[in-house]
């Protein structure tokens, strides 16, 4: 059970503790405030019984020296005045009784009526009486009875002429303490009506960041919350500490979740590259072979016209799987010509009819040198794919835009269009060999400008956000090539 | 400063009281002081005011009436003269009639004779008659009250008891209210108390009275008088007399013996007092 309880969520133990606490600091102070209550109780009854006691008893004295019982019976009855007979006060008689313990006038003379015995009606009085005879004033509690005596001797020139005692009722003493007991405990419950509330909704706003926080580790390995999936907690102590903490982690977590899926694309574009590369070598020697051999074949002549046709045929096909090999197979190490400023603008010219054809915009931005180390003819493949994508890719009336600049020994290659976002799925795929998102397209370029760029040691970055699909080329100038 | 301002005011109060009500009363005449017992009118409060006031007016001279505890001190005044006058008790009548004069007998149910009411509690049946008492406390209203002490010890007297010793307690209650609170609060088991007091606090304060009843009643004995002392002047007596007799004839005088339960004050009529005068005579004293 006590386990159970300690495995609580805090968003349930901290409003727990809380209420707990503050249920014991009201019921401690309650019962503090109620002994208090009977102390000042018990002290006032004393204090106001003895200083009635004392006046009745010199009131009596000269009374009692006359045997003027009328008068000492207005006395002992003066404290009951104009109180009715069902009163809520403690003091229930007042008597006088002899020295030999009866009793001479009581204010209730029906029930203790005169001159009868007191232990007639309070044998524990009686008992005690003979032991507190000299002292000034008494006050008697017996253990059996539920009564209280504060008993005064009536004193005439030293001479003890009877004694007065005040009869209070315990039970009647009690009820005060209990109306105070009553309207204490009503007090400590409000207070409890509107401290525990509030104790539960500030324990629980208090447990929710940690809550939250606690939530989205336990998920983490198996799958990685975003960033922005819990309120940022703004305070600096240690839960503010505990939240750095935990971003710190998801950064780290995303960076390596992003540069691992690369890690794996990459070596799977690789392999791919080099399945293709020997798979072609390994087609292009049969097939040139195949053509020279048609081409002998051809040239000897005495062919029907049947053949003939038959021929040509199977020459075209083994033509388009040549070509089909020789785009599979890029080669820019092979390629001598650097890429002079020419080469990009002659690009800009080619663009110009095509963009003009299908109704676009073009933004265009060059900022070369004259001349660059870098293969003339890979670069000016790689903008001709990437532009021709874009140009298919944008929406009618869209917007293409891309720049050609050299800086801090880079060239960087950054094309923009305007239109339909690239998917998550399509992402993963998009620089694989056959792979097409257009009608038409033989699903080559990209992958033919992935190998080119990568045979360069650049690298090639797409970002796809609402409208604008943004390629970005960057390869590296070797400058003591550009020395060279 | 403050004393002087307090003085002043008092004389104004005097002035705007005394001038419009009294007419032409003159202040130097010396007021005509009126003795009254607690015995019968025991803390009257305003009644008592209301009635001077209203002598004064009619007497074109100023009363007041003077309360004492005991008929004792009473008539000692009226002997020496302090007092000009007197309410008293059939006894202290009867006892000093030859140095009073009777001025008015109050006439109460239409008739001025009144009688001693032995009372007992309510709720005690087993007493009958003043022989049950015996052993029991007994509360006198005062030794000169002829319906509080004389009559309950003449009865015991006539029943062969020894008074000093039949009660095993008694005490004074020094009016006859009180011995009817006494009784009422079970102070004491009886008491012997004027028909007068008894029947006109049954009015005032039934929720008293009716916790007492009463037991035997004595036969009619002249009510008690108002008398005057021999020193005032035979002037003042009849001024004093006619006024006194004449208040039930006005409509303030009327309601002053309505609030005192009186229907009239009458001319003196020795008579009545005969019987009494008769039983102290068997009495001796």
């Amino acid at each position: 059970m006590i386990i159970n309880f300690f495995n609580l969520s805090f968003k349930y133990k901290i409003p727990l503790w809380g209420s707990l606490l503050i249920i014991l600091t009201t019921f401690s102070i309650s019962l503090v405030l109620i002994y208090r209550s009977y102390n000042i109780l018990e002290n006032t009854l004393l204090n106001s019984a003895q200083n009635l006691g004392f006046t009745i008893a010199q009131t009596l004295a000269p009374t009692l020296l006359h045997d003027d019982i009328w008068r000492a019976f207005e006395i002992v009855k003066a404290p009951f005045h104009n109180i009715p007979s069902n009163h809520s006060g403690a003091l229930e008689s007042v008597f006088v009784l002899s020295i030999e313990h009866q009793i001479l006038v009581s204010s209730q003379p029906k029930k203790l009526p005169m001159l009868s015995p007191v232990n007639q009606f309070f044998p524990e009085l009686d008992k005690k009486l003979n032991q507190v005879h000299n002292q000034i004033i008494t006050i008697i509690e017996p253990s059996s009875s539920k009564q209280l005596f504060v008993v005064i001797p009536v004193i005439d020139n030293n001479k003890q002429l009877a004694t007065l005692v005040l009869n209070y009722s315990q039970e009647s003493l009690n009820k005060p303490f209990f109306q105070s007991v009553i309207s204490t405990l009503i007090i400590c419950f409000i207070v409890l009506l509107i401290l525990l509330p509030i104790n539960w909704y500030w324990g629980q706003h208090m447990a929710l960041p940690l809550v939250q926080l606690a939530k989205k580790m336990d998920s983490i390995p198996s799958f990685l919350p975003k960033k922005d999936e819990i309120d940022h907690y703004n305070y600096d102590d240690e839960l503010g500490h505990l939240f750095d903490a935990y971003y710190r982690m998801l950064d780290s977590l995303h960076e390596k979740e992003l540069l691992e899926q690369g890690i794996i694309k990459s070596e799977r574009l690789a392999v791919v590259g080099r399945l293709t590369a020997s798979i072609a070598h390994e087609i292009n020697n049969p097939l040139a072979g195949m053509l020279t051999a048609l081409d002998t074949l051809k040239q000897r002549g005495n062919l029907d016209d049947r053949t003939l046709h038959t021929l040509g045929l199977l020459e075209r096909g083994l033509l388009q799987v040549r070509d089909t090999v020789a785009a599979l197979l890029v080669e820019a190490r092979h390629q001598k010509r650097n890429l002079s400023k020419q080469d990009v603008d002659d690009i800009k010219n080619l663009i110009k009819p095509m963009a003009n054809k299908a109704n676009l915009r073009l933004e265009i931005n060059i900022n070369v040198p004259p001349t660059l180390p870098v293969p003339a003819g890979s670069i000016r493949q790689i903008l001709m794919n990437l532009i021709n994508n874009a140009i298919q890719s944008a929406n009618t009336n869209g917007l293409i835009s891309y720049s050609v600049i050299f800086d801090n020994n880079h060239l960087i290659i950054d094309v923009i269009n305007s239109g339909s976002c690239i998917s998550a799925e399509q992402m993963h795929h998009l620089f694989e060999p056959f792979v097409s998102y257009h009608e038409g397209g033989h699903g080559l370029g990209l992958w033919v400008t992935y190998q080119l760029v990568n045979q360069m040691e650049g690298k090639i970055e797409v970002e796809s956000s609402d409208n604008q699909v943004r390629f970005t080329v960057t390869i590296p100038i070797n400058s003591s090539s550009n020395e060279r | 400063m403050f004393l002087y301002l307090k003085r002043y005011v008092r004389w104004i109060a005097l002035l705007i009281f005394l001038v419009p009500v009294t007419g032409l009363a003159d202040t130097n005449t010396p007021p005509i002081r009126i003795g009254l017992a607690a015995v019968v009118l025991d803390r009257p409060g305003v009644l008592l005011d209301d009635w001077s006031d209203y002598l004064t007016k009619e007497l074109n001279q100023p009363v007041k009436f003077v309360q004492r505890r005991s008929y004792s001190e009473l008539t000692d005044e009226l002997e020496k003269g302090s007092l000009q006058a007197s309410w008293v008790c059939t006894y202290p009548y009867i006892t000093h009639r030859d140095t009073f004069r009777l001025l008015v007998i109050p006439v109460f149910k239409n008739q001025p004779i009144y009688h001693s009411y032995l009372i007992a509690s309510a709720n005690n049946n087993t007493i009958k008659d003043i022989s049950d008492l015996q052993g029991k406390v007994f509360a006198y209203t005062e030794s000169e009250s002829f319906s509080g002490y004389i009559i309950p010890r003449y009865w015991l007297e006539k029943l062969n008891f020894n008074p000093d010793s039949f009660f095993r307690m008694t005490f004074f209650t020094w009016s006859h209210k009180d011995s009817i609170i006494a009784v009422s609060d079970g102070l004491a088991d009886a008491a012997a108390v004027d028909s007068y007091v008894w029947e006109s606090m049954q009015k005032d304060f039934p929720e008293i009275v009716n916790k007492t009843r009463i037991v035997t009643q004595s036969k009619d004995f002249g009510f008690p008088p108002i008398v005057a002392g021999l020193k005032m002047t035979k002037a003042t007596f009849l001024r004093l007399q006619t006024t006194l007799i004449n208040m039930n004839r006005d409509p303030e005088g009327k309601s002053l013996l309505h609030r005192m339960h009186l229907d009239r004050f009458d001319m003196p009529d020795y008579k009545i007092y005969k019987t009494a005068i008769k039983l102290l005579e068997k009495t001796p004293q």
